[in-house]
C-alpha cells in the first residue's frame, strides 16, 4: 500500500528502479514554506521539461504550492485541479506499473495514494501513409504505434457512442495494451467471449507486435492462410466494425488485426467502396483471378509443356520448343531457379532502405533476368510466367493472404512436375479441402462461397461482384441477426 | 457458434449429391447402355430414373420410421444388436468396395486420358490419399468444397456437351439390330445402381441445417431428388449427344466414351487445341465426391461395428483394403466383371433389404408394432 509517509514510498521505489538510470527521481518540497513534500517519479523521454508549467503535471505541481495541508488530501482526491488523464493507485506496485506507460507518478507526503498524471509520453511516430495498402480512392492515414491513437483514429471514422473499448493487458513483462473495438449491437453474441478466451489461452512473457497475438489465438497455426484479417489502415478498420466484427489493437504495433475474417475480407479493399460498382468489380475479380494465377500458373506451365502438349496450338508448341532449345536444365529446374531467385528480390528489396530497395528491383528484374536468358540458363517463357505470377501476388490486397499463395505454389510445381495436370487437381483439391475446412472464429473461411448458414444469398452481392451500394442493404451473415440491414431508402 | 460442426445446408445437400450422380453416370452408364439396349437406352434411363424417384420416397419413409440418422440407430445397442452390428459390417464392405471401384475408375480414366507413362499405383495411391484427407475433414468440409466446385463442374461441361450436339448425326439414331423389351427393361437396373449413391440419405436426419427439428428429412428430400432430377437430366442429354456422335455400336465398344467425345470436339476460335485434358477436371471432382462419400460413410458403419476407441485401427485396415481393391481392379482388367455382379447382385439388395429392415427394427423397439399402438389409442379413447 501506498504510505502515509513520503520517505517509505521513496525507499521502497527506488528499491523497485534500482540502476535504472532512465528512470528519473526527482523530489521535491513545494509550497512557500516547503511543506509539501512529493515525489516525482518518469521515464527520462516522457516529460516534456520545456513547457511543464503548460502541461496537466505543471499544474499539479503548481496547485500543490498553493493549497494548504490541511485541505490537500481531499483536493486530491476530487481532482479539484481539473486534470483530465489522472488515475490514483493504491500500490507501490500498481504505480511502478502506471509509470511504465510512459506518464509520471507523483507521490506526495501525508496522501495515501500515488498519482498517475499524463504527459507528452512516450516519442512514437505521428499519423502518416500507410506503406502497404495504398488505395487509388481514399484515405492514406495510417495506424501508429500508439494504442491510443489508433483508437481514436476508427473513432474519428465513426462517431457512435456504440463504440466500446475494451482494454486488456497482454504480455506478463511487456503488459501490453491491447484493446478491443468493437459496436456493441452488432457484434455477434459469444464472438467477444471466444476472442477473450483465446487471447487467454497462452501466458508470454511479452507481446510486441499484433502478429504475436495473431499466432497464438489462430486455431490452425499451420496453415499458409492468415485466419486473423490485418490491416494499417483506419477506415478498413471502421468498415470491419460497420459489419460487426471486431478490431483488435496492440500497442506499439501499427497494425490491426479483424476477426472474423473470410476469403473475400482480405480480397477487398477500401477503395472498393468508394469506387463506383464497374471498377469495384473489375478490380475485384482481376484479384480473384491473380490470387488463382499467383499459386496455380507456373505448375500449369509445366504441367502442360511436360505432359499435355497436345492441347496447345502448333505454333505455340513451336515457339516454347524453340525457346527451350539448348537449355542445360529441365524445365522444372528452371521454373524454382527463377522463382526462388525472384523470391530472393523480392525480400532483398524489403530489407534494404528507401531507394536502394527500388533499385534491386530494377537491377533484379532487367539485368539478372536478361543476363540468365542470354547465357542460356533459363528460357525467355519461364522469365514470363514467374514475372507475370509475381505481379499476380502483388495484386493481392492483404499481404499475409498472398504469402500463402506463393508458398502454395511450391506445391503445385512439384505436383504438376510429377503427375501434370492430375497432379495440378491434387493439388487444387488438397488446397480447397484445406481452405473449406478453416474457419475464423467460427465463420468458414470460404463465406460467401460456401459454408454459410443462413445462405439468402444477399452475402454474395459483395464477394466476387460488388453490387452497387444501394444494393448492399445487408450486413455479411456473422454480424448480430437483429442488426442485418445497413441500408433503406427514405421515401 | 456460427456454422455447426458436422451440419451442412440444403444447398449443401443438393451439391454432394449432385455430384455424387453425375460423374458415374456420365462414365460409366452410356458404354454400357450401348451394349444392352442400344438406342434404347434411353428409354432404361427413362425406366431407372422413376425406379430411382421411388427408391427415394422409400428412403424418406424409412428415415422417417427411423427418427435419426442410420449411423445412430445403428450404434444404439439394445435390440437386435447383434443384427444392427451385422447391417453395419455389410453396408460398410459395400461401401468400401464401391470406394474401390470408383477410384479404380478415377485412377484408370487418369492413366488412359492424362499421363499414360505414370504408374498406375501412383495415380491411385495420390488419389486414395487425397481422399482420406478429405474424408478425415468431416462432412461440412467436403460439402463445402462441392458447394464452390459446382459451378466450374456443371457450366463447362454443359457447354461442350451443347456444342458437341451440333455434331450430332441423325443416321446414328436409327436402330440398327433388334433389342428385346426385357433387355430395354434389364439395363434399366445398371441405371438406379449408379444412382443407388442416394442411400447416403439415410446419414442425413439431423444433419442439415435449416431443417425443422420435427420434420427431420422434409426439406432434405426435396434437395436430393432435385439433384437427382437434374443429374439424371445430364445422363439423359449426353447419352443422347454420344449416341448422335458416335452410334450405339461405337459407343459400345468405348470404355469411356464421354473422354472421347470430349477430346472430338473443338472450339471455333479457341486457344486450345484439345480440351478432353482440361475437361477430365470434370469427372475427376465428380468422381472424387463419389470415392470419398463411399469412404466416409464406410467409415460411419465402420464405427457402428467396433468399439470406438479402435476406430482408427480399423479405419486404416479398411483403407489399405480399398486401396487393395482399387488396385487389383486397375491391373486385371478381367476382376471388373466381378465387380459389375458384386453391384448387381450384392450392393442393390443391400441398398434396398437394409433400410427396410432397419425400419422394422426400429418399429418393434419402439413399443410394439403400429397395429398394436393404434389398437392401444383405440382402446384409450374409448374409455
Amino acid at each position: 500500500m501506498v504510505s502515509l509517509d513520503i520517505e517509505e514510498n521513496i525507499t521502497r521505489y527506488e528499491k523497485i528502479f534500482e540502476h535504472c538510470s532512465d528512470i528519473k527521481l526527482q523530489r521535491m518540497k513545494l509550497g512557500s514554506e516547503g511543506n509539501c513534500t512529493c515525489f516525482l517519479a518518469y521515464i527520462e523521454v516522457s516529460i516534456n521539461n520545456t513547457l511543464i508549467r503548460n502541461t496537466a503535471l505543471g499544474r499539479m505541481i503548481g496547485f500543490l504550492e498553493e493549497t494548504t495541508p490541511e485541505e490537500r488530501n481531499q483536493l486530491l482526491d476530487e481532482n479539484a485541479m481539473g486534470i483530465a488523464d489522472i488515475a490514483w493507485y493504491e500500490t507501490i506496485e500498481e504505480a511502478a506499473q502506471g509509470m511504465l506507460t510512459g506518464d509520471a507518478i507523483l507521490f506526495v507526503d501525508g496522501y495515501g495514494k500515488a498519482l498517475k498524471i499524463a504527459d507528452q509520453g512516450y516519442p512514437g511516430m505521428g499519423v502518416s501513409d500507410s506503406d502497404s495498402e495504398k488505395v487509388v480512392r481514399g484515405s492514406n492515414e495510417a495506424f501508429t504505434d500508439s494504442v491510443k491513437v489508433n483508437t481514436a483514429l476508427i473513432r474519428k471514422r465513426v462517431r457512435s457512442t456504440r463504440i466500446h473499448v475494451e482494454e486488456l493487458t497482454g504480455g506478463i513483462r511487456s503488459h501490453t495494451i491491447i484493446n478491443l473495438v468493437y459496436m456493441k449491437d452488432l457484434v455477434y453474441p459469444g464472438l467477444l467471449e471466444e476472442i477473450k478466451r483465446r487471447l487467454d489461452v497462452y501466458e508470454i512473457d511479452g507481446i510486441l507486435d499484433s502478429g504475436v497475438l495473431e499466432q497464438l489465438a489462430e486455431e490452425r497455426w499451420y496453415s499458409p492462410f492468415p485466419q486473423f484479417q490485418t490491416t494499417q489502415r483506419p477506415d478498413r478498420a471502421a468498415i470491419a466494425m460497420l459489419e460487426g466484427r471486431v478490431v483488435l489493437l496492440s500497442d506499439n504495433s501499427p497494425v490491426a488485426l479483424i476477426l472474423p475474417a473470410d476469403i473475400n475480407s482480405f480480397m477487398r479493399t477500401s477503395d472498393d467502396y468508394y469506387n463506383r460498382f464497374g471498377a469495384a468489380t473489375f478490380a475485384r475479380l482481376l484479384r480473384y483471378v491473380s490470387g488463382f494465377f499467383a499459386m496455380a500458373l507456373p505448375g500449369l506451365y509445366l504441367a502442360i509443356t511436360n505432359f499435355h502438349t497436345q492441347i496447345l496450338p502448333t505454333p505455340l508448341l513451336l515457339a516454347f520448343q524453340e525457346a527451350r532449345q539448348g537449355m542445360p536444365f529441365p524445365a522444372v529446374i528452371e521454373v524454382l531457379l527463377m522463382e526462388m531467385s525472384f523470391e530472393l528480390l523480392r525480400e532483398a528489396g524489403v530489407r534494404l532502405p528507401g531507394t536502394m530497395g527500388n533499385t534491386i528491383g530494377i537491377v533484379g528484374g532487367l539485368i539478372i533476368g536478361q543476363s540468365a536468358v542470354e547465357a542460356n540458363l533459363v528460357s525467355p517463357i519461364v522469365v514470363i510466367i514467374v514475372a507475370f505470377t509475381a505481379l499476380c501476388s502483388f495484386a493481392v490486397p492483404n499481404e499475409e493472404f498472398a504469402y500463402a499463395f506463393r508458398i502454395l505454389k511450391f506445391l503445385f510445381i512439384f505436383f504438376c512436375a510429377w503427375v501434370g495436370y492430375f497432379g495440378f487437381l491434387i493439388a487444387l483439391m488438397l488446397v480447397l479441402i484445406h481452405v473449406c475446412g478453416l474457419k475464423s472464429f467460427g465463420i468458414a473461411y470460404f463465406v460467401p462461397f460456401a459454408g454459410a448458414k443462413e445462405q439468402t444469398g444477399l452475402d454474395e452481392k459483395d464477394a466476387l461482384v460488388r453490387f452497387p451500394i444501394r444494393m448492399l442493404k445487408k450486413r455479411p451473415f456473422f454480424a448480430n441477426k437483429n442488426e442485418r440491414t445497413k441500408l433503406i431508402k427514405k421515401d | 457458434m456460427y456454422t455447426d460442426n458436422q451440419k451442412i445446408s440444403r444447398r449443401q445437400v443438393f451439391r454432394l449429391f449432385f455430384f455424387d450422380f453425375l460423374g458415374i453416370g456420365t462414365i460409366i452408364l452410356p458404354g454400357l447402355l450401348a451394349q444392352e439396349a442400344e438406342n434404347y437406352g434411353l428409354v432404361s434411363i427413362g425406366i431407372g430414373g422413376v425406379a430411382g424417384l421411388f427408391y427415394l420416397l422409400y428412403l424418406s419413409g424409412c428415415c422417417r420410421i427411423l427418427r435419426t440418422d442410420l449411423q445412430s440407430f445403428l450404434k444404439d445397442r439394445g435390440r437386435f444388436e447383434r443384427v444392427k452390428r451385422i447391417a453395419a459390417a455389410v453396408l460398410a464392405f459395400t461401401a468400401f468396395m464401391g470406394a474401390g471401384f470408383v477410384g479404380a475408375v478415377l485412377a484408370d480414366m487418369v492413366k488412359k486420358s492424362l499421363i499414360g507413362e505414370e504408374a498406375y499405383a501412383v495415380i491411385w495411391v495420390l488419389t486414395l490419399l487425397a481422399a482420406i484427407y478429405a474424408v478425415c475433414s468431416g462432412l461440412e468440409t467436403r460439402a463445402r468444397v462441392y458447394e464452390v466446385l459446382f459451378w466450374f463442374v456443371i457450366a463447362p461441361l454443359l457447354f461442350m456437351l451443347l456444342l458437341a450436339a451440333k455434331g450430332m448425326e441423325a443416321s446414328n439414331f436409327t436402330v440398327g439390330t433388334k433389342v428385346h423389351a426385357g433387355a430395354v427393361v434389364s439395363s434399366a437396373y445398371p441405371v438406379f445402381l449408379v444412382f443407388g449413391s442416394m442411400f447416403a440419405l439415410m446419414f442425413l436426419p439431423g444433419r442439415v441445417t435449416s431443417e425443422k427439428k420435427e420434420k427431420l428429412i422434409g426439406k432434405t428430400v426435396v434437395s436430393v431428388a432435385a439433384a437427382y432430377v437434374l443429374a439424371l437430366a445430364i445422363v439423359l442429354f449426353s447419352y443422347i449427344v454420344l449416341l448422335g456422335n458416335f452410334g450405339s455400336k461405337s459407343l459400345a465398344q468405348m470404355k469411356y466414351p464421354i473422354v472421347t467425345l470430349m477430346s472430338a470436339i473443338r472450339i471455333e476460335g479457341g486457344f486450345f487445341k484439345r480440351l478432353d485434358a482440361l475437361m477430365l477436371s470434370v469427372w475427376f471432382f465428380t468422381l472424387f465426391a463419389l470415392l470419398c462419400m463411399q469412404l466416409y460413410y464406410g467409415g460411419q458403419m465402420l464405427a457402428c461395428v467396433f468399439k470406438e476407441e479402435h476406430k482408427k485401427r480399423e479405419h486404416v485396415a479398411a483403407y489399405i483394403i480399398v486401396f487393395v481393391i482399387g488396385l487389383l481392379l486397375g491391373k486385371e482388367a478381367g476382376l471388373w466383371v466381378y465387380a459389375d455382379r458384386f453391384f448387381r447382385y450384392i450392393q442393390g439388395p443391400v441398398y434396398v433389404i437394409i433400410p427396410g429392415m432397419c425400419a422394422w427394427m426400429k418399429d418393434r423397439t419402439a413399443g410394439g408394432n403400429r397395429m398394436d399402438q393404434r389398437q392401444r389409442r383405440g382402446a384409450a379413447r374409448e374409455k
